[in-house]
């Protein structure tokens, strides 16, 4: 996988047991610690492959942050807003994972 | 997602440059089998159950019965019929014991009856479906049969998916001391006796369980059975009884969640005991016609207080003074000041001219602008409201030329001043919105919320409304208050955090505790959008001048705080001030 320009449309993020996900930019970086990640003045390594590797969030739960990221980006400057139904046996771990994220 | 990969992570990018993001303390317990396990129980529930409501709420089966239903053949070993604490009861007979659970009831110690319906009613927030069990909640307590320790536990019961459940407590004893045991006893004989009156106060109640509150409830259900076999459904209102509830003079922290679940009270007393909130639910008691909150520790009011409809035949008698209420103009002489007749106070006859609001006759001239400020826009909505009642007076006397609205005879000038009595509470001034992040806390490191602040910072916070910049920010719910309340919507609710890592940051933890504590007290709306949340994302003051039912006050009176809250960083207020609900 070529990593070229750093500002690539879309970034990948990659679950602790290897499932990569490729999301657009605007979208994954609705959440906090994906943004400082992928903020090339922060000279993380992140920046550089746009690429985010994360120890803590498997792919079950990684997909459903992907989900929330896009209908977060989706719903930007609605004004009606449905809330986003959640698998009740990932609640935990998506709240361990937005806290990390911070979304 | 669309753009999904199932390419395996290579794990050979060099990590010459830092990698940014500490990684979490542990790895959640939650490994794949136990996924698979749950992830099977919620297919399970869709594919044996006909309804599309998943049911995750114990009150769902327990009012039909059917847990078996809910669970194939391969967990129905597992499953107990009955309280959870039963089972810690029966924990000597042990696996013998809770096989033979999963066919019949299980016997209870004073025979053939079983505990389970003791759980019925497991709706502290649920509580609409119980009808026929409720006589059943009343008399298992006077058996002395095992009585929960609180209503809300009962809503663990058949929840055997977790592995590492804690231990139940080991002795059905009544935990609620001596004090409480005698308002218990108040409360049967008040059932009883059919009285509306249930006077607990002065028993020195350091604290109310759910369960001394909730008998109360079941005098209603009873009514309500009694009646649902007549034919008439006038009848029903008429059964329905209402209740005035005394808990004055105690010392009382924290009220019962099931105070909030019996809308039919209409006196409601909490004189002289030390809360420090009226918890936003107060909204639920829609028939309230007198409250009593004074001689608490409360700093402000909560705003939905403002939404329980008020006016002659509602709430018409709110007594919220003597309290330690923020207060941001100096008011050192106002404790001194007589009981004011708010009309003259700020000119009724002024009004009456329709001339030009003056301050000249008010005591305290020479104070603070604000004070002269808010004084001023009180009287501009006051004569805003009298004209409306005018004109709203005349038009309904069919008669609406101009002329006719200059003179008043003293009859008509006592209807209207009726008409204003009525007249809904009016916002007087706003603080600056204050945002918090996804947990709720200020944004700023050492920043307080304003129901935090002291008088003087909330002062300051008033004066320089530039300490709380806007924020933009998302419609949408954060994922943190998505996944809270899909937390919240769990039977487990109070047995989650066991769940987490032990090292999980201490905000998560109080994130779920405050997702339990809001569940049970009803849920919290958003003040500004209505949708139900847990974490609030804004939050500010607004003085309000309400005094329902009276024509007079003391100063402190006229300017009353309300906390306010809102949900996402777009719901702030509107910047037109709804003097009007
Ligand atoms: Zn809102």
């Amino acid at each position: 996988m070529a990593e070229e320009n750093q500002q690539s449309d879309y970034v990948t993020l990659v679950s602790n047991d290897g499932f990569e996900f490729k999301v657009q930019r605007s979208a994954a970086c609705i959440a906090g610690a994906i943004k400082k990640m992928l903020d090339p003045s922060n000279n993380f390594v992140e920046a550089r492959e746009n690429r985010c590797h994360f120890e803590s969030i498997n792919g079950i739960v990684l997909e459903k942050v992907c989900e929330y990221l896009y209908y977060a980006e989706k719903h930007k400057d609605a004004k009606d807003v449905p809330d986003m139904d959640l698998p009740p046996e990932l609640c935990l771990e998506l709240l361990m994972a937005a806290d990390f994220l911070n979304c | 997602m669309s753009e999904q990969d199932e390419a395996l992570f290579p794990g050979s990018t060099d990590e010459q440059m830092p990698s940014s993001p500490p990684s979490l303390p542990s790895r959640p317990p939650m490994d794949p089998p136990v996924l698979s396990r749950k992830r099977t129980r919620a297919s399970d529930l869709s594919s044996n159950h006909p309804s599309s409501d998943p049911a995750f709420f114990s009150s769902d089966d327990a009012s039909n019965d059917n847990v078996e239903n809910y669970q194939d053949g391969k967990r129905r070993k597992k499953q107990f019929r009955g309280a959870w604490w039963d089972r810690a009861m029966y924990s000597g007979a042990s696996q013998s014991a809770s096989a033979d659970a999963s066919i019949g009831p299980v016997p209870s110690r004073d025979g053939g009856k079983t505990q389970f319906t003791r759980n019925f009613d497991s709706g502290v927030w649920m509580g609409s479906d119980s009808t026929d069990a409720s006589t059943e909640l009343a008399s298992s307590q006077e058996r002395g049969g095992a009585t929960a320790p609180s209503m809300n536990f009962a809503s663990l019961n058949h929840q055997p998916q977790y592995s590492n459940m804690p231990a139940a407590p080991t002795s059905s004893v009544d935990k609620r001391g001596e004090a409480e045991r005698e308002a218990a006893r108040i409360v049967d004989k008040a059932l009883e006796m059919q009285a509306q009156r249930v006077d607990l106060s002065g028993l020195n109640l350091t604290e109310v369980s759910d369960s001394t509150i909730s008998p109360l409830h079941s005098m209603v259900r009873y009514a309500q059975h009694l009646d649902d076999q007549s034919d008439s459904p006038r009848e029903y209102f008429t059964f329905l009884p209402t209740i005035q509830l005394f808990l004055s003079s105690n010392r009382l922290r924290r009220l019962p969640n099931e105070l909030f679940n019996l809308d039919n009270i209409t006196v409601l007393s909490l004189r002289n005991n030390k809360l420090t909130e009226i918890p936003s639910c107060i909204r639920n008691l829609r028939n309230l016609v007198e409250l009593n909150v004074s001689g608490n520790k409360l700093r402000h009011l909560p705003y939905e207080l403002l939404s329980i409809p008020d006016g002659d035949t509602r709430l018409s008698r709110l007594t919220i003074l003597p309290n330690p209420f923020a207060q941001i103009i100096p008011t050192a002489d106002a404790a001194k000041l007589p009981i004011i007749d708010i009309h003259q106070f700020i000119g009724i006859e002024a009004i009456k001219e329709d001339s030009t609001m003056s301050t000249a006759n008010w005591p305290l001239r020479g104070q603070t602008s604000r004070l002269a400020g808010w004084v001023t826009i009180l009287g501009e909505q006051m004569r805003g409201r009298w004209k409306w009642s005018k004109r709203s007076y005349h038009q309904s006397m069919d008669g609406d030329s101009n002329e006719h609205l200059l003179r008043l005879s003293p009859k008509e000038d006592y209807m209207i001043r009726r008409q204003l009595l009525k007249a809904r509470p009016m916002l007087i001034a706003s603080s600056p919105v204050a945002y918090l992040n996804l947990f709720g806390s200020p944004n700023q490191l050492g920043a307080r919320a304003p129901s935090a602040m002291t008088d003087e910072e909330l002062q300051g916070f008033f004066d320089d409304p530039s300490t709380s910049p806007a924020q933009d920010g998302p419609k949408a719910h954060s994922l943190v208050e998505l996944a809270l309340k899909e937390c919240s919507a769990s039977d487990s609710l109070s047995q989650l955090h066991t769940l987490l890592p032990e090292d999980s940051p201490r905000h998560v933890v109080d994130a779920l505790d405050n997702a339990q504590q809001v569940k049970q007290t009803g849920g919290k709306r958003c003040s500004v959008c209505g949708r139900s949340y847990v974490i609030p994302r804004t939050e500010w003051i607004e003085y309000w001048h309400y005094v329902p039912g009276e024509m007079k006050c003391s100063f402190s009176e006229l300017f009353v705080p309300f906390l306010r809250k809102g949900c996402s960083w777009k719901c702030v207020p509107d910047g037109n001030p709804r003097t009007w609900f």
